[in-house]
C-alpha cells in the first residue's frame, strides 16, 4: 500500500513545480498555453526534469551555463560540506539526544530543552556571522586569508602567495576540477597549504551549521528517548540488576535508532534549510547560493533552477521516508507483533 | 433472573455521561497551572497587551513605520548610529531612519497575527487529518493524507512557499499579499502535525479502553472527538513551538540574502545601508513594521562584514529578542499544557 502512493506522490510534487513554476514563467512571457495544452506543458516539463534539460542560466556570475552544468559544478561543494557537517551533527546529537532523555536531573532536562528551543528560534546567519566576527582577525593574521568567501582560500589569499594567479583547475574563483570536491581536488593536486586553509573553513562551517541543527534534532529526539525509556522490557531489564550504563547505550539506544531515522527524515528540510543559509553567509559557492538567489531573484536568476532541484529533493524525501518506514517495521519488534 | 437482582445489579453510566466527566475542562483542572504555563501565559499576555495598545498608539499609520530623515546618516561625514538611550531606549536603526522600540512595538500586532493566523491553519488541518488518518490506519482517508502529507513535506516548507508565492505573485501581483502568505504557509506547514499525530492516534485506537468504550455503543464520531482526539493533541503541542521558527525564517532570511549577502552593489561607506525588499517578499514595503524584517536589516547594518570589530549590536539584538522570547513563550505554554492535558503525565 505505502509502495503504491510513491509514484502518485512524484507526479503530485511535478505538479505542483509546474503550477508554482513553470506555468508563471509561461504566462509571464505571454505563451500561455490554456487548458488544453496543459498536459503537453506538463508531459514537457516532466521530460526536461528526467533528462536534464532544466534550461541555461541568466545568472550575472554564469551567463549562459546550462543548469546541469551550473549543478555539477556547485553542488560537490554542498555535498561535501554536507557531510562533514552531518558527520558532525551525528557525533554530538546522538549521545546527546540520549543523554537528555534519559536522565532524570531537572538540570539537565531544563537545559536541554531551553538550549533546544534558542537553538530553534537563533536565525543561523546570526551565529554565522558571529563566527565570523570572532574569528577574522585572529584567522586573517595565521592563514592570510578571510574566514567567509567560501570554503577554498579567498582572493586575497591567491594575491598573497601567488600574485593574483589561480592555479589552472580552479575555475570560476569557486570551482575545482576534476572532481569539483575541494578537498578532494586539493589532495589530488598536491596542494597541501590550500588542503589545510580548505578543511578548517570547512570545518567551521560545518561545525556552524551542527550547532544550529543539534539543537532542533534535540527537542524532537529528546521526546523519543524520554517514550523510550518508559518501556517496560527496560523496567524489566533494571530490575534484573543491569546497569543503568549498559541500559542507556545498549537497550534504549538500540531502540531509538529508528526512531532516529524517521526525526532525521522529517527534519531533512530543516537542516537543508540550515545548510543553504551558512553557506550564503560563508559566501561560499555552492546549492545554496543557487537556492536563495533562485528565490529572491537575485542576479538576474529566475525561479527555473529551482525547479529541477526541488524535484530532486523531492525524490530523496519520499523515498527515505518510504525507506524508513519499511525499515522502523523490520525493526521495532512491536510493530512486527501487532502485524 | 427475578426482580430482586436487577434492582440490586450496579448500573453503569452510558457513554456519553460518563466522557462527560473526562471533558476538556476536566482534563484542564487535574493539575494546577505549574510555573513554566505561568511563565508562558504571562509572557504571551504582555505581547497581547503591546499588540493592542499598539493598535491604539500608530492607528493613523500602522502599516507605515515612522522615519526622521535626521537618523539617516548622510553623507560627506555619516555619523556613527544612535545606540539605546532615554531617547530611543532600542537606539535607532539608520538604514530605515527608525527608532527601534517603536518599530518593535508597532510590528507586534502584525507578526502575532501572522504567527496566529499561520498556526491556527496549520493546527487545525494536521490534528485533525492526522488523527483521522491514524484512527482509519490502513483505510482510503489514511492514504490520503499520507499522500498528501509526504508529498508536500518532501519539499523544504521554506522553499515551497516561497516558490508558491513567487508563482502567483508572477500570475496575479494585485491580489498577492499577507494574507495569501498566511494561507499558503499554513497549508504547507500542516504535513508534520499530521505525521506525528497519525503515530499517536494510530496507537491510542489500539487502546483497549476504546474496545470498551465501542463495546458500550459509542458511535465513530463520538470515538473520534472524545477518545481519539484529545488523546493525540501532544505531538500537535511539540510541533507547534517549533513551527513558529520557519515563518520567521523566512521573514528574515530572504530580505537579509537579498540585502546584505548580495553581490548588490551597496553605497561604500558602511554601516549606511539602503534596504530594500526582494521581488517576492509578502511584505507591502520595506518600512512596512515586521520583526523578520527589522532583524534583517538590523543584521545588515550592525552585524557584517563591513562592521566586524565595531559591531553595532542593539540594531539587530531587540527585533531577535521579541521573536525568540514569542518563540519560547509559545513553547512553554504548549508544553504545560501538554503536560496537563496529556494523560500519561498524570
Amino acid at each position: 500500500m505505502r509502495l503504491a502512493l510513491v509514484p502518485g506522490q512524484l507526479v503530485f510534487v511535478l505538479l505542483l513545480l509546474y503550477l508554482a513554476i513553470e506555468e508563471p514563467t509561461n504566462i509571464t512571457t505571454h505563451q500561455y498555453i490554456g487548458v488544453g495544452g496543459f498536459f503537453t506543458g506538463f508531459a514537457q516539463m516532466v521530460s526536461n526534469d528526467f533528462t536534464g534539460n532544466w534550461g541555461v542560466s541568466t545568472f550575472q556570475q554564469y551567463p549562459g551555463v546550462p543548469i546541469v552544468q551550473l549543478y555539477a559544478w556547485l553542488l560537490p561543494n554542498s555535498v561535501e560540506l554536507g557531510a562533514f557537517a552531518l558527520g558532525i551533527s551525528a557525533a554530538i546529537a546522538y549521545p546527546i539526544s540520549l543523554w537528555a532523555g534519559w536522565t532524570r536531573r531537572p538540570g539537565v532536562d531544563v537545559t536541554a530543552r531551553v538550549t533546544s528551543l534558542v537553538g530553534t528560534f537563533l536565525p543561523v546567519f546570526i551565529v554565522g556571522l558571529l563566527v565570523i566576527a570572532g574569528l577574522f582577525f585572529g584567522f586573517l593574521a595565521e592563514f592570510h586569508d578571510l574566514p567567509d568567501q567560501g570554503v577554498i582560500p579567498s582572493f586575497d589569499w591567491w594575491l598573497y602567495y601567488s600574485g593574483g594567479n589561480y592555479p589552472s583547475w580552479v575555475i570560476y574563483y569557486s570551482v575545482t576540477q576534476p572532481t569539483g570536491f575541494p578537498l578532494i581536488d586539493g589532495l589530488l593536486h598536491q596542494a597541501w597549504l590550500f588542503e589545510e586553509i580548505t578543511l578548517i573553513k570547512t570545518l567551521i562551517q560545518a561545525l556552524v551549521i551542527s550547532l544550529v541543527y543539534v539543537t532542533i534534532f534535540l527537542r524532537h529526539a529528546r521526546s523519543v528517548v524520554i517514550a523510550a525509556s518508559q518501556e517496560f522490557h527496560l523496567m524489566a531489564a533494571r530490575s534484573r540488576g543491569i546497569a543503568e550504563r549498559t541500559l542507556l547505550w545498549t537497550h534504549a539506544a538500540r531502540r531509538v535508532k529508528p526512531t532516529f531515522l524517521t526525526v532525521f527524515a522529517l527534519t531533512l528540510p530543516a537542516y537543508l534549510g540550515t545548510q543553504f543559509v551558512v553557506e550564503a553567509t560563508f559566501l561560499d559557492r555552492g546549492a545554496g547560493f543557487l537556492v536563495l538567489s533562485s528565490l529572491t531573484s537575485l542576479g538576474g536568476g529566475g525561479l527555473s533552477p529551482l525547479e529541477g532541484m526541488m524535484f530532486q529533493l523531492a525524490v530523496i524525501v519520499i523515498f527515505w521516508l518510504f525507506a524508513v518506514d519499511i525499515l522502523a517495521r523490520r525493526i521495532d519488534p512491536r510493530e512486527v507483533v501487532a502485524g | 433472573m427475578n426482580s430482586r437482582s436487577v434492582s440490586t445489579a450496579p448500573t453503569f453510566p452510558e457513554p456519553a455521561r460518563a466522557q462527560s466527566q473526562s471533558s476538556w475542562r476536566n482534563r484542564l483542572a487535574r493539575r494546577p497551572l505549574g510555573p513554566g504555563l505561568w511563565l508562558g501565559l504571562g509572557i504571551l499576555g504582555t505581547y497581547l497587551l503591546a499588540a493592542l495598545s499598539a493598535l491604539v498608539v500608530f492607528r493613523n499609520s500602522l502599516a507605515q513605520l515612522s522615519t526622521n530623515d535626521a537618523w539617516v546618516p548622510a553623507p560627506p561625514f555619516f555619523a556613527a548610529p544612535m545606540g539605546p538611550s532615554w531617547t530611543h531606549p532600542f537606539g535607532v536603526l539608520p538604514g530605515l531612519g527608525t527608532d527601534l522600540f517603536q518599530a518593535v512595538w508597532q510590528a507586534t500586532p502584525w507578526d502575532l497575527a501572522i504567527v496566529a493566523s499561520i498556526l491556527a491553519v496549520d493546527a487545525i488541518l494536521g490534528w485533525i487529518l492526522g488523527a483521522l488518518a491514524g484512527m482509519n490506519e490502513g483505510g482510503l482517508l489514511d492514504a490520503v493524507v499520507v499522500f498528501f502529507g509526504d508529498s508536500l513535506g518532501s519539499i523544504p516548507s521554506f522553499f515551497l512557499v516561497v516558490a508558491l508565492f513567487a508563482g502567483l505573485a508572477t500570475v496575479a501581483p494585485t491580489s498577492t499579499g499577507l494574507p495569501l502568505f498566511v494561507l499558503l504557509f499554513g497549508l504547507v506547514l500542516w504535513p508534520t502535525i499530521a505525521r506525528t499525530t497519525r503515530e499517536r492516534a494510530r496507537l491510542v485506537a489500539r487502546e483497549s479502553y476504546l474496545e470498551g468504550a465501542r463495546a458500550s455503543g459509542a458511535g465513530r464520531a463520538y470515538l473520534f472527538f472524545h477518545h481519539i482526539l484529545p488523546n493525540s493533541i501532544s505531538p500537535l503541542l511539540a510541533q507547534l513551538p517549533i513551527d513558529v521558527a520557519p515563518i520567521f525564517f523566512v521573514l528574515t532570511v530572504f530580505p537579509w540574502f537579498w540585502d546584505c549577502a548580495s553581490s548588490r552593489p551597496q553605497p561604500p561607506f558602511p554601516p549606511y545601508l539602503v534596504p530594500s525588499l526582494p521581488p517576492s517578499s509578502p511584505l507591502p514595503s520595506v518600512t512596512f513594521p515586521e520583526w523578520g524584517n527589522l532583524l534583517a536589516v538590523g543584521t545588515c547594518e550592525g552585524l557584517s562584514i563591513s562592521t566586524v570589530g565595531n559591531t553595532y549590536w542593539w540594531m539587530f539584538l531587540f527585533p531577535l529578542l521579541a521573536i525568540m522570547i514569542l518563540g519560547i513563550a509559545i513553547a512553554f505554554v504548549c508544553d504545560g499544557l501538554d503536560r496537563r492535558l496529556n494523560v500519561r503525565h498524570i
